[in-house]
């Protein structure tokens, strides 16, 4: 058929835009933030942190990559090869392959899926099995049992995490991202608020639930029981050196952002200012009272500082829970997961589907 | 009910210890960033052992009798003997491999005359093996002086006793607490024995204060 050349061409084209856009904004986001999450861990461990390559150690990021891309690619001789490779691959990848329906600001997202939520739990759910990959491929036995504990953990987690993505989606009536942000831009309590779903009764619950899964999916500190280092030398990556580790680490900290950069777009607003009219940090006025012109993009781009700043809020949450709680055993784990947040999680989808209907 | 009260009891640590790490985000940093600030080091810092040099004579107190060479568990001291005209016995040759001196100081603890001290010094990097053994110059060198002159410290103490000094102790039992060549022995038998608790520390801390090298007598 000749309209298929035309429609692979403008998918490919629109790829293409969409991926240069997410590799730039990652980059300028994701550097200075790796960095920014050093020293405030380190700050937290009366530490001064990463203070020597360049401006206060902001180089030092990149001089680790750089460091990490001249080792040695070891691959064990019993490793099973071709898993080994494809490990890191597929557990990077679609954590950034998240980025793509990210209503980063307004009209700021690469794609604005009709089925956003679907499409994130279902990507988010693809690390499981470059883990399980690793480990298996690896051939040692710390590697695999942090495969299993890996399997074992986000499969159980995945699921409270979807339910309480539920509730969002049923407060806002879609389950396209960019329109859930949207929905969260009436004005309440007489006008003081900007109506973000975390003003809303039953998304706390559901905050609380999201917020506690997304971590065991994360794998941060007190859900860390795949690469727990005192029992596992280094769980499923004990066997990876080089740039393949560096995969693995950079992918964690991806996972990092993009928990908060959901957890933001689902119950804090997304883009949406915390006062009614304060979307572009009144530079609006700021632009009228000069008599310039404040063209769109412009403001697009000063809705994305909201959004920026309050994920970067909610990573540095993450990172004081990280500091703060030891790890959980792994039958507590376990049983948190199952006697806990699914219960809750299902209860409280039913409390908001009550209050959507009452209300 | 017993559930809701974990739940609640477990909110509560959670947030307490969320309070105590967010406290520490803010307190004064303790790493030492090194090559601009220096460590402070305790008086008992366990440096190369080195041999301080009189400053009223310009020699080191060393009577060569290799009770140190002996005493070394992996044998990097070793001592050639002179006689001078006076018939005293002094090192004709000292040398210590620094490179594999492994800090534990019983040269020190045994040296009877006190010439062989443990030193602050920590930067002990050479270009070259050869420069890891420390002659007698070097060791003078990194000894410094002895800063409390002319304290005749004679007879080769037993480890066990403690010398006599004769700045005033009041306590006959313990007089030797000022004296900053005393062993550790010396001060561990102190701490352990029963000498008047009110006497002690005042006696140790004023002595620390005016004798800033070797061993103190004060415990901190």
């Amino acid at each position: 058929m000749p309209g298929d050349t035309a429609m692979w061409e403008m998918l490919l084209r629109e790829i293409g835009v969409a991926a240069v856009i997410l590799t730039f904004l990652l980059f300028v986001v994701m550097y200075p933030m790796i960095w920014g999450l050093r020293r405030i861990m380190a700050a937290f461990q009366v530490r001064i942190g990463p203070n020597r390559t360049g401006y206060q150690g902001l180089l030092q990021t990149p001089a680790d990559a750089l460091k990490l891309l001249a080792k040695e690619d070891i691959i064990p001789t019993a490793a099973d090869r071709w898993p080994f490779i494809l490990a890191p691959i597929v557990v990077f990848v679609p954590v950034f392959m998240v980025y793509v329906v990210m209503p980063f600001g307004r009209n700021l997202s690469a794609s604005d899926l009709s089925v956003g939520v679907v499409y994130f739990s279902a990507v988010a759910g693809i690390p499981v099995i470059g883990i399980i990959m690793a480990g298996w491929a690896s051939n040692s036995k710390w590697s695999l049992l942090g495969a299993f504990r890996a399997a074992a953990q986000l499969v159980s987690y995945e699921v409270p995490l979807v339910l309480s993505m539920m509730v969002p989606v049923v407060l806002a009536g879609t389950l396209s991202l960019q329109h859930i942000v949207q929905a969260q831009g009436n004005p309440i309590l007489g006008g003081f608020l900007q109506g973000w779903w975390i003003f809303y009764p039953p998304a706390w619950l559901a905050f609380l639930v999201f917020f506690i899964a997304g971590i065991a999916e994360t794998n941060m500190t007190p859900f860390d029981i795949m690469e727990a280092e005192s029992e596992l030398v280094a769980g499923f990556n004990t066997e990876y050196s080089g740039m393949k580790f560096a995969l693995f680490f950079l992918a964690e900290f991806a996972e990092g952002f993009t928990l908060a950069a959901v957890a933001v777009t689902l119950f804090f607003g997304g883009w949406q200012p915390l006062f009614p009219g304060a979307e572009y940090f009144w530079l609006d006025r700021l632009f009228a009272w000069a008599e310039w012109g404040f063209p769109r993009w412009a403001q697009d781009a000063t809705t994305l500082l909201w959004f920026l700043a309050k994920s970067l809020v909610l990573v540095f949450v993450l990172m004081w829970i990280r500091s703060t709680l030891p790890r959980v055993r792994v039958d507590q784990l376990m049983g948190f997961a199952y006697k806990m947040l699914i219960p809750l999680a299902f209860i409280n989808l039913a409390v908001a589907g009550f209050w959507v209907v009452l209300r | 009910m017993k559930v809701l009260g974990d739940i609640t009891g477990g909110v509560k640590s959670i947030i307490k210890g969320l309070g105590v790490t967010i406290s520490y985000l803010f307190r004064r940093k303790v790493t030492i960033q090194y090559p601009e600030q220096r460590p402070e080091l305790s008086q008992r810092f366990r440096g190369i052992p080195a041999l301080p040099v009189d400053p009223a004579t310009g020699k080191d107190r060393c009577i060569a009798c290799s009770a140190c060479a002996r005493v070394c568990p992996v044998a990097v001291i070793s001592i050639v003997q002179g006689v001078g005209e006076d018939k005293k016995r002094y090192p004709e040759q000292f040398t210590l491999d620094s490179s594999r001196c492994i800090f534990c100081g019983l040269c020190a603890e045994v040296c009877p005359t006190h010439a062989i001290v443990m030193s602050h010094e920590f930067e002990l990097a050479q270009t070259s093996r050869e420069g890891m053994v420390l002659d007698l110059e070097k060791l003078h060198d990194l000894g410094g002086v002895f800063d409390t002159p002319q304290e005749p410290r004679g007879k080769p103490a037993a480890p066990a006793a403690t010398s006599t000094t004769p700045s005033a102790a009041p306590d006959p039992q313990k007089p030797g607490l000022e004296e900053p060549g005393d062993q550790e022995k010396a001060s561990a038998e102190k701490s352990s024995g029963s000498p008047p608790p009110d006497q002690k520390p005042q006696e140790a801390a004023t002595e620390d204060s005016s004798t800033e090298s070797k061993e103190p007598g004060g415990d901190k």
